[in-house]
């Protein structure tokens, strides 16, 4: 059984419903991302691992302890917070101390902990300070702290770097993970940044709109997204609809052309199927390719640096993004000029046909591993 | 030395207040600190600081610190816990704004219709006090309570004392977070312990602040306590009024004297206001 599952999370507010239906089983000392724009619930699943909210449904259960009815305070959670939420009227040392006080432990290992503590963040000099006479990343490390002082059973951070600005908020995520790891400390991560999720996460929980739309690997998440949602908030990707050419083939069809998926695609014939194909999957041909070749009129090139990005239109009319990079990007092909796109099988994932409503039913796999 | 552009519209800014406090504070406090120290025909002399020592201004100071104290600490308790219940998402918003308003135009209800509307409900003959005794057999004034007496003063009072207490420290309990209460319960406190020690340390120097301001304001009523007691309690207000008013006790120097005496009454709760905040400034701001 894994060291935490949530299991149906589900939260009305009157009539807006901020998450629909949420599972997760994370294991002991795992770091899990949940991504999504503003606005998916990713706060509020957090706050109902917290006992901050009353969940509408599901279950939390954490080390085999249904924790859904508990208060907050019975929970043995560290949360920190994206506005920190220090106590203004401690130091650094008293907000630190703070969770030890209230419970009762001796005076002499408080005073020890918080040494550790400060020891950790590297903030052993500014023990001393209020929290208005520290920047904002040093007060991000002494939320981090204080959560962690209590050893809690789980660390929850609610988009803890967001407030900070870039360089630092680089810095202090691998600060903050580097920790996590030392501590061995199961971690939920909120956050909208993508990079941030990819870059820290064993596994990252995609969200929209109160959905689950999957969990996996950062590499899984990206390589194989499952819904097109998946795929163009995941990094940026080419959303193809296609049609079915044969049952159970991998043949498929975007106008004329003939694409061939990686895998088999299920499906009536006919029907049409959504795919994705990464900017960076393509290459640029002169000449009509054998396979999954698709003509196309270059709209508009950009120099990114590492790549070249170039806006194309399809045969059909739908526009595509393509990455070249390497030695190809010093001669790309300018406006105006009719080009061949061309892609590997492997590169053509198929995506969920199905909104959220038909998950909710049950039709499709889902992100989660639920009991 | 120039003189730089910004210093130029410094001046001006501040001068009109500059002037305003010239013309209403200083002059009125220096006019008032030498009246003090003259006699009626302009000879200094302390006799109007000895009159301050006499039985009864000894005692209108002692019953004006009392009302005014008693009325301060009952007046911030009570708003501080109406503020408080207010805080939140418990509270609709509508309920809300409709306390702040009230709060608004009761703070500002003094004086004689005050006065009146309390003789009106409670008492002697009063609209509260008849119910009372006809329909429940209570009998207020039989069991002590006189409205024409310094617990009656008090009660008056806090009619306006706790709605200014609300308005006052609104904004100080709209400063303490929600997420303070939720990072205290996320660490295992209980909500005592989160009143307890971050609450009442981070309200505390505004409470006594508001508190030092609620006794001045009560200290220099004068209105109230006289339409409602004329002078049967015997308030440094009304004993100064009656200084400067022409009657038999027309004393102007001894009024003086009286008001020089509210002024470093005053002053000390200033200063202690002041030492307060420079306490908590350097956590809270
Ligand atoms: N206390 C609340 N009352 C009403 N609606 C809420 C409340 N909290 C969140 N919501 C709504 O729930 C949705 C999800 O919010 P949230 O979990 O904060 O999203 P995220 O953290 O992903 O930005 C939003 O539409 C938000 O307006
Ligand atoms: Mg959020």
């Amino acid at each position: 059984m894994s060291f935490l599952t949530v299991h149906g999370l589900r939260k009305a507010f009157g009539p807006v419903v901020a998450v629909q239906d949420f599972s997760l089983e994370a294991e002991r000392g795992e770091f899990i991302s949940l991504l999504g724009p503003s606005g998916c619930g990713k706060t509020t699943v957090l706050r109902m691992i917290a006992g901050f909210e009353r969940p509408t449904a599901g279950r939390v259960v954490i080390d085999g302890e249904d924790v859904t009815d508990l208060p907050t305070r019975a929970r043995r959670i560290g949360m920190v917070f994206q506005s920190y939420a220090l106590f203004p009227n401690l130091t650094v040392e008293g907000n630190i101390a703070f969770g030890l006080k209230v419970a009762g432990i001796g005076r002499e290992a408080i005073a020890t902990r918080v040494k550790e503590m400060l020891g950790l963040i590297g903030l052993q000099q500014l023990g001393g300070r209020y929290p208005m006479e520290l920047s904002g990343g040093q007060q991000q490390r002494v939320a981090l702290a204080r959560a962690v002082a209590i050893r809690p059973r789980i660390l929850l951070l609610d988009e803890p770097l967001s407030a900070l600005d870039a360089k630092i908020r680089v810095s202090l995520r691998e600060e903050v993970r580097g920790i996590q790891r030392e501590l061995g400390i199961t971690a939920i991560f909120v956050t909208h940044d993508q990079e941030e999720a990819l870059a820290l996460s064993h596994r990252v929980v995609v969200m929209s709109e109160g959905w689950v739309e999957q969990t996996g690997t950062p590499a899984e998440v990206y390589r194989t997204p499952r819904t097109p949602f998946v795929a163009t908030f995941v990094g940026t990707a080419n959303v193809l609809p296609c049609r079915i050419e044969a049952a159970a083939g991998k043949v498929v069809r975007y106008g004329a052309a003939r694409l061939t998926a990686g895998q088999a695609v299920t499906g009536a014939v006919g029907e049409i199927v959504q795919f994705a194909v990464r900017p960076e999957a393509i290459g640029l041909q002169r000449f009509e390719g054998a396979s999954n070749s698709l003509a196309a009129v270059v709209q508009d090139t950009r120099f990114l640096g590492p790549v070249v990005r170039l806006r194309v239109m399809l045969e059909g009319g739908l526009p595509a993004v393509v990455d070249v990079h390497g030695e190809g990007a010093r001669d790309v092909p300018a406006a105006g000029a009719a080009v061949h796109l061309w892609f590997r099988p492997e590169s053509l994932q198929v995506l969920d046909r199905h909104g959220h409503g038909a998950r909710a039913a049950g039709s499709g796999p889902g992100g989660s591993s639920g009991p | 030395m120039l003189v730089s552009r910004a210093g130029v519209l410094t001046a001006m800014g501040v001068g009109p207040f500059a002037l305003f406090a010239l013309l209403f504070l200083l002059l009125p406090t220096s006019n008032l600190l030498i009246g003090a120290f003259q006699d009626g025909d302009g000879t200094p002399t302390w006799a109007n600081i000895a009159g301050l020592l006499t039985p009864s201004v000894i005692a209108a100071f002692r019953v004006s610190i009392i009302v005014s104290a008693v009325s301060a600490v009952l007046g911030a308790a009570a708003g501080l816990a109406v503020a408080l219940a207010l805080r939140g998402d418990a509270i609709p918003q509508v309920i809300r704004q409709a306390v702040l308003t009230v709060s608004g135009v009761a703070s500002n209800f003094a004086g004689v219709p005050l006065a009146f509307a309390f003789l009106a409900t409670l008492g002697r003959t009063g609209l509260v006090t008849v119910i009372l005794k006809s329909w429940f057999g209570v009998d207020l004034y039989a069991s002590g309570f006189n409205l024409l007496s310094i617990v009656g003063l008090v009660f008056t009072y806090l009619y306006f004392q706790m709605p200014l207490m609300v308005l006052v420290i609104m904004p100080a309990v709209e400063g303490v977070k929600r997420d303070w209460a939720e990072a205290a319960a996320m660490l295992g406190a209980s909500p005592a312990q989160f009143m307890l020690r971050i609450v009442a340390p981070v309200l505390a120097p505004s409470v006594i602040g508001a508190a030092l301001l609620l006794f001045a304001n009560a200290f220099g009523a004068v209105a109230t306590a006289y339409a409602l007691t004329g002078s049967s309690v015997n308030l440094v207000t009304i004993l100064l009024f009656a200084q400067i008013r022409g009657d038999v006790l027309h004393d102007p120097n001894l009024g003086y004297a009286l008001a020089l005496g509210m002024v470093v009454v005053t002053g000390l709760c200033n200063v202690a206001y002041l030492r307060l905040r420079a306490f908590s400034d350097r956590r809270l701001r």
